[in-house]
């Protein structure tokens, strides 16, 4: 195969494959194979050479067409690429195709695909030889490979869009048309840059500037300094999750309701901040290990006084904070309890801020309809002990963690 | 919380006074265990017990568990009503079955 005066006298030549503009990335396909291209605005068809390969452009070598032009290679029946042809080298039918689009089965997954191309051409069994002339084994490896990822990714079913970049030099080159907001690529270069150099992976969350969409970001670093990266927009995905978990926490919340009459009751951020502000607070006790309890008692138990509960009633109370309050020693990392009463005291209500570990939301159906040391593994008795003898148990979950707020009536 | 014991042939009894809570909980279970290993019978004197949490018995259920296992036998004593409500609530009688008695 001559390309031009020099090859293949010279096995160092290097002009086809500087022709590509892709740096050290550029591989000659020897010996050459035989590829079918279709230019896709006239529809012609033309048996042509693929002798060049790397990321983002291959080099062909077109004695009869030339390839000026949007063209699509089939590399294997149902494995093509779409791309850009060029000229490559003055005065030689050599013709540069920058990739687009890779397609299987008419369908574009872009990530997905290229990605494996790129895996394809990068894999230590890149003898291109070997390669091409067993295409078929690769090709049905690569289809059981595309299955698994594909079972893999079912999440990008529900992702609207995937914008596909490649990063080099502080270039962000999207691959394909699709490309994000200006705003959203600008903050990608910044996260970008750094991955570039230290090599290292990236995952990042990026938030659109009017605060509408949400978006993950992917960069994988190529081994030279350069990076694939995906922009997924979540914010579909991101709304269903959430919508999901408030569907899961209103059944909880109804179920709770019905198993204990009302008596534990799921509170939302803002019902929790409403019930918090009510009262007035009469202590604030800090527990830091077992025997600060016994100080916690006493000082419940002084506070409130002008409640003028029976002794047993009060007891009893304590016995349900006092428990709140273990379980929080118990999960290592201690707190405070607050205490606050209605003004006319009628209600006094104790509030305990767990950090998250101790109260799940998929344990509390159990633990309030089991009694006793059955519940060891979940809450524990503890909970069972609150319930019993409290009036109201409530329990409002936000970021910030669990608050548990045992209520007791003056006159029950 | 104090704890006093007595030992005549082969049954023990161990007086509790004070609270029963998690600082403590580990010790009674030890204090059980100790006394039950070298006696047949133990009675829990609770006369003087005032509270009771799920941490402070959790431990004197468990080895109360592993002495009826192994065929010696426990009993709770002179509880004060209000006491004997939380061990209820605890399920820690109905789990046990074991006897347990009111205060005077």
């Amino acid at each position: 195969m001559i390309l031009c005066e020099q090859c293949p006298n010279n096995p160092d030549c290097q002009n086809c494959l500087e022709a590509l503009r892709v740096g050290n990335s550029a591989r000659k396909v020897i010996p050459p194979r035989s590829v079918r291209i279709t230019l896709l605005g006239t529809g012609q068809t033309c048996q042509v050479q693929l002798v060049t390969v790397s990321r983002t452009a291959i080099g062909l070598y077109s004695p009869n067409l030339p390839l000026h032009d949007r063209l699509e290679v089939e590399l294997a029946d149902d494995f093509r690429i779409i791309g850009t042809g060029l000229k490559g080298i003055e005065g030689d039918p050599y013709f540069v195709m920058d990739i687009d689009k890779v397609l299987r089965r008419q369908e574009v997954l872009d990530r997905l695909l290229l990605e494996e191309f790129h895996t394809w051409l990068m894999s230590k069994e890149l003898d291109l030889s070997n390669i091409l002339l067993d295409w078929k084994e690769r090709d049905d490896q690569m289809s059981r490979l595309i299955k698994q990822e594909l079972q893999k990714l079912s999440i990008l079913r529900q992702v609207e869009t995937i914008f596909l970049y490649h990063y080099e030099w502080g270039n962000l080159r999207p691959l394909g048309s699709n490309r994000a907001e200006p705003d959203i690529e600008r903050e990608m270069k910044r996260l970008i840059h750094p991955t570039s150099l230290t090599g290292a992976s990236l995952r990042e969350q990026l938030v659109s500037a009017n605060g509408e969409k949400v978006f993950e970001l992917y960069a994988s670093p190529l081994p030279d300094q350069t990076c694939g990266v995906a922009l997924i927009d979540v914010t579909s995905v991101i709304m269903e999750e959430r919508k999901r978990k408030r569907r899961e926490w209103e059944m909880y919340r109804d179920l709770l309701g019905v198993v204990t009459r009302n008596k534990l009751l799921l509170l939302n951020d803002e019902e929790l901040f409403v019930l918090l502000r009510e009262g007035r607070k009469l202590l604030s006790q800090n527990l830091r290990e077992p025997e600060d309890l016994a100080s916690l008692r006493k000082a419940f138990r002084k506070a409130l006084e002008p409640m003028n509960l029976p002794d047993k009633r009060l007891l009893q109370y304590l016995v349900a904070v006092n428990e709140a309050a273990s379980n929080m020693i118990k999960h290592g990392n201690g707190g405070s309890i607050l205490l606050y009463a209605a003004t006319d005291w009628s209600k006094c209500r104790a509030v305990i801020h767990d950090d998250g570990q101790g109260i799940v939301l998929e344990d509390l159906p159990r633990a309030t309809l089991l009694q006793g040391y059955s519940t060891q593994h979940s809450l524990g008795v503890g909970f069972h002990v609150m319930l019993q003898y409290c009036d109201r148990l409530y329990l409002g979950s936000s970021h910030a963690g669990t608050k548990l707020i045992l209520e007791c009536d003056a006159t029950a | 919380m104090d704890y006093r014991a007595t030992e005549t042939n082969g049954q023990a009894t161990l007086f509790f006074t004070g609270e029963l809570d998690m600082a403590v909980g580990d010790q009674v279970g030890q204090l059980l265990q100790k006394y039950g290993e070298r006696n047949q019978t133990v009675r829990v004197d609770f006369q003087d017990v005032s509270f009771v949490d799920s941490s402070g018995i959790g431990s004197l259920f468990f080895t109360t568990k592993e002495l009826l296992a192994l065929g010696k036998e426990v009993e709770i004593v002179n509880v004060r009503e209000e006491i004997l409500d939380i061990l209820h609530v605890l399920g820690f009688t109905q789990a046990l079955g074991i006897s347990i008695g009111k205060a005077e």
